[in-house]
């Protein structure tokens, strides 16, 4: 096995440097995909099956997508080429990578940490997964703020411009039609799977989310490349309507309201009645799986020329 | 806890997602949260007077240190949110009245006012990374708001930086987690020892935390972006935004790093603030653009900040701690002085290039001399600015003079009292054509014929964008003259 982790090891650093360095766009991207996939199988190999399906999900897939649609509307293939200060300053990298590595040597054996007092507490967390333990009841204020900032990531993105339209290829032919008409509500229902799981087994709202948003913008492409046929960007507009829209906000809300009923119930803000902890756990991730499911998708989409 | 100190941060963000989804009712949406917000800090800051019951540890979720997260409410945090809450007020009131406000502004400010409170009440490492990731992706968004050129260039510089800055924050915190498995920074304090681990963690996050307050020699993107942003967004950035990882410097820096200080971390914060005052002077006096001006000066102006964090990490001052009277909190003073003064001229500087469609200096003088307001405003603002007695700076600034002889850098005498000189001087670049008044007008720039252009009035702007930057910068004024009992700052 060791052998596996080197090859690993000395793979994601040569995709890395291949992602940096070459001046072709498009490579450059498809290489930050390799290595968020390639990134996911160390974390399996860590032991982080939660991390890695994350990193598969939002790192390689929904990342790797955005960074494609953005791709498709800069006029230009090639980067220009790196400075001489850009070589210089690789150094820092490297400098930083000597010190974390002398600090590995010297790090305390066994890790301290919090695990034991999360193992402890889990029969009162209302989950079995201790992952899910820590992300939605002992640390739900941090996973809480991590949605907001998705919603500001979005809100960031509409300030930077009237619209981003996507201009990707016109896709043709059948295949993709028959394939995505048979990935959506697969896609659909293994992000049920995988939230319904987040309970005992590692999953939870945000690969949920990241599968449903893979399914919006599957269908949302081959919406485009059916011009003239269907309805033109109806996904788009499903996306972008106000009641679904107030969607958007329901993981915060859901979280807020649950965190201020808990303090004025007496357990504390983003506290949780240890009885109903499973139920309110499973509502919240619920609603975010929506919400981060449809801001990652709207980021793809862009809002349309209604708002220009 | 009363819902007192989550509806601080819970507010605002709610507000925020929603003003950011529907943005036709921004701005309402905004009103009704603003007034919600003063409601709220005014019945804080009642309780704070009296009784005090919301100071002091709060965890979160019903569970104990260190598996919560947990929020610490103390003077200095009491009195940042204060202070993040009335500027941001006054600036989202200029906002309101600005015919150049994007409808954007309102959702994302929100956001960043929640962040920011969020980041001042949290005691606990992991929870203040995912604060200022937040505050750091409004702050380059405000920027990217500008349609001026070169905005979107300025952003992108500072969207990296800032995320470097934010990253290696982060790399700090996981081998601080690696090392203690804890992440509250009270329970920090109590087991942080010397090892090469912890150096180098603290280390790493100083040095993310200053590129994010724009300390010298890590301030290159700063003049660009406070120079380019939109003018509310300027005044936000510059009074609010790079207090956050300066206040996070100074909580870490006497909280759980304490045991780490030493006097050459000292020496060197110290040398970083004078080369800041110097080289931010120096810069200010040689731009050609108003708004740069005005940036630059924030640079120089982070340089006292440094010097004052430099005294309070080392290990030799003397910042005993009375009942009433907390040394260190004079500090706070010299911040308060900062973002009110640099919120107002920032503010000023907006009407200005209202008036004139113009961003070089030199064009300015056409509103100058016959706006009385405005001159009045900039003329306090430069002395606020300046530091010099009467003016809230002062109390800031004296106790850093104070503090160097106490500890025998003379040397510092040097920096603190050249800079406020230095400060009159780039400011008189814009005044000093007011001190020759009858020759105003004949500064002013000439028609093609010859004929001296006409004065531009400031009287063609709504009120509200005259009091607000003659308000702010008078505070900074007012507030000198009261004692300011109970937060150690009695005169």
């Amino acid at each position: 096995m060791i052998i596996v982790d080197l090859l690993l090891a000395l793979t994601i650093v040569l995709v890395a440097a291949r992602c940096l360095y070459t001046s072709n766009l498009a490579e450059s991207v498809v290489m930050f995909i390799v290595f968020g996939l390639l990134l996911s199988l160390v974390w399996v190999r860590l032991y982080a099956p939660d991390t890695a399906l994350a990193e598969v999900a939002i790192g390689a897939g929904l990342a790797g997508a955005l960074l494609l649609a953005t791709l498709s509307q800069l006029h230009l293939t090639h980067a220009a080429k790196a400075t001489a200060m850009a070589r210089i300053s690789l150094i820092i990298p490297v400098l930083l990578g000597g010190a974390l590595g002398v600090s590995l040597l010297s790090l305390v054996q066994p890790a301290p940490g919090l695990s034991d007092l999360v193992m402890n507490n889990i029969t009162q967390s209302g989950v079995e997964h201790p992952v899910t333990a820590v992300l939605l009841n002992y640390r739900a204020w941090d996973t809480a703020l991590e949605l907001a900032i998705l919603m500001w990531a979005w809100a960031a993105q509409r300030a930077l411009g009237p619209n981003l339209a996507w201009h990707g290829v016109r896709l043709q032919g059948l295949v993709l039609v028959y394939f995505s008409r048979l990935m959506v509500p697969l896609l659909a229902l293994v992000a049920g799977y995988v939230l319904w799981q987040g309970a005992y087994a590692p999953g939870g709202a945000f690969q949920a989310g990241a599968l449903l948003a893979t399914a919006f913008i599957l269908a949302f492409i081959v919406q485009q490349a059916q011009l003239g046929q269907a309805n033109p960007a109806v996904i788009r507009r499903f996306i972008h309507h106000w009641a679904v829209k107030l969607l958007w906000l329901g993981g915060l809300l859901a979280f807020f309201v649950v965190g201020l009923a808990g303090l004025l119930l007496g357990y504390g803000f983003m506290g949780y009645a240890p009885a109903y902890a499973g139920a309110l756990i499973l509502a919240i991730e619920i609603a975010a799986t929506f919400s981060i499911a449809l801001i990652l998708a709207a980021l793809f989409t862009g809002e349309g020329r209604r708002y220009e | 806890m009363t819902v007192l100190l989550p509806g601080l941060v819970l507010l605002p963000l709610i507000a925020g997602g929603f003003a950011a989804l529907f943005r036709q009712q921004g701005r309402w949406i905004t009103l009704a949260t603003g007034l919600g917000m003063l409601v709220m800090l005014v019945l804080l800051s009642i309780d704070a007077w009296g009784v005090g019951q919301y100071q002091g540890l709060w965890t979160l979720g019903g569970w104990e240190r260190p598996l919560a997260i947990a929020w610490y409410l103390d003077d200095l945090a009491h009195l940042m949110l204060l202070l993040v809450g009335l500027v941001s007020l006054a600036i989202m009131a200029y906002a309101w009245f600005d015919t150049e406000t994007s409808d954007h502004f309102w959702g994302l400010w929100l956001g960043g006012w929640g962040a920011m409170n969020a980041l001042l009440l949290s005691s606990d490492l992991f929870n203040i990374y995912v604060t200022i990731e937040l505050l750091g992706l409004v702050a380059v968004a405000l920027v990217a708001l500008s349609t001026k050129a070169g905005a979107a260039a300025a952003a992108m510089r500072y969207l990296i930086i800032s995320l470097t800055g934010s990253m290696f924050f982060l790399l700090g915190v996981a081998l601080i987690y690696g090392q203690y498995g804890r992440l509250d920074l009270i329970g920090l304090a109590e087991v942080v020892e010397h090892n090469w681990v912890t150096h180098l963690a603290w280390s790493i996050m100083l040095l993310g935390l200053l590129a994010k307050t724009a300390a010298w020699p890590l301030h290159g993107w700063l003049p660009l972006a406070h120079g380019r942003a939109p003018t509310a967004a300027s005044a936000l950035l510059s009074a609010l935004v790079i207090k956050a990882s300066f206040y996070l410097m100074w909580r870490f820096g006497v909280g759980p790093f304490a045991a780490l200080s030493n006097e050459l971390i000292a020496m060197l914060l110290a040398l970083l603030g004078t080369m800041a005052i110097f080289w931010g002077s120096w810069r200010a006096w040689k731009t050609p653009l108003l708004k740069e001006l005005i940036a630059w000066s924030t640079v120089a102006q982070i340089g006292y900040l440094l010097i004052g964090l430099a005294i309070l990490f080392n290990p030799q001052s003397i910042l005993t701690v009375s009942e009433q009277f907390n040394p260190s909190l004079l500090l706070f003073w010299l911040i308060a002085a900062h973002a009110l003064t640099k919120a107002g001229l920032f503010l000023v500087a907006g009407n200005l290039i209202l008036l004139t469609h113009s961003y070089q200096l030199k064009d300015q003088l056409a509103v100058l001399c016959n706006s009385p307001l405005t001159l009045w405003t900039l003329g306090l603002g430069s002395v606020a600015l300046a530091g010099l007695p009467l003016t809230l700076g002062f109390i800031g600034k004296w106790w850093l003079i104070e503090s160097s002889v106490a500890l025998g850098q003379f040397w510092l005498l040097a920096p603190l009292i050249l800079g406020g000189v230095f400060t009159l001087a780039y400011m008189g670049r814009l005044l000093q054509p007011a001190f020759e008044q009858r020759l105003l007008c004949q500064y002013a720039p000439k028609q093609s014929d010859g004929r001296p252009a006409e004065c531009i009035s400031e009287r063609q702007l709504a009120w509200p964008l005259l009091a607000v930057p003659f308000i702010l910068v008078l505070s900074v004024w007012v507030l000198a003259l009261f004692p300011l009992y109970p937060w150690g700052a009695t005169l």
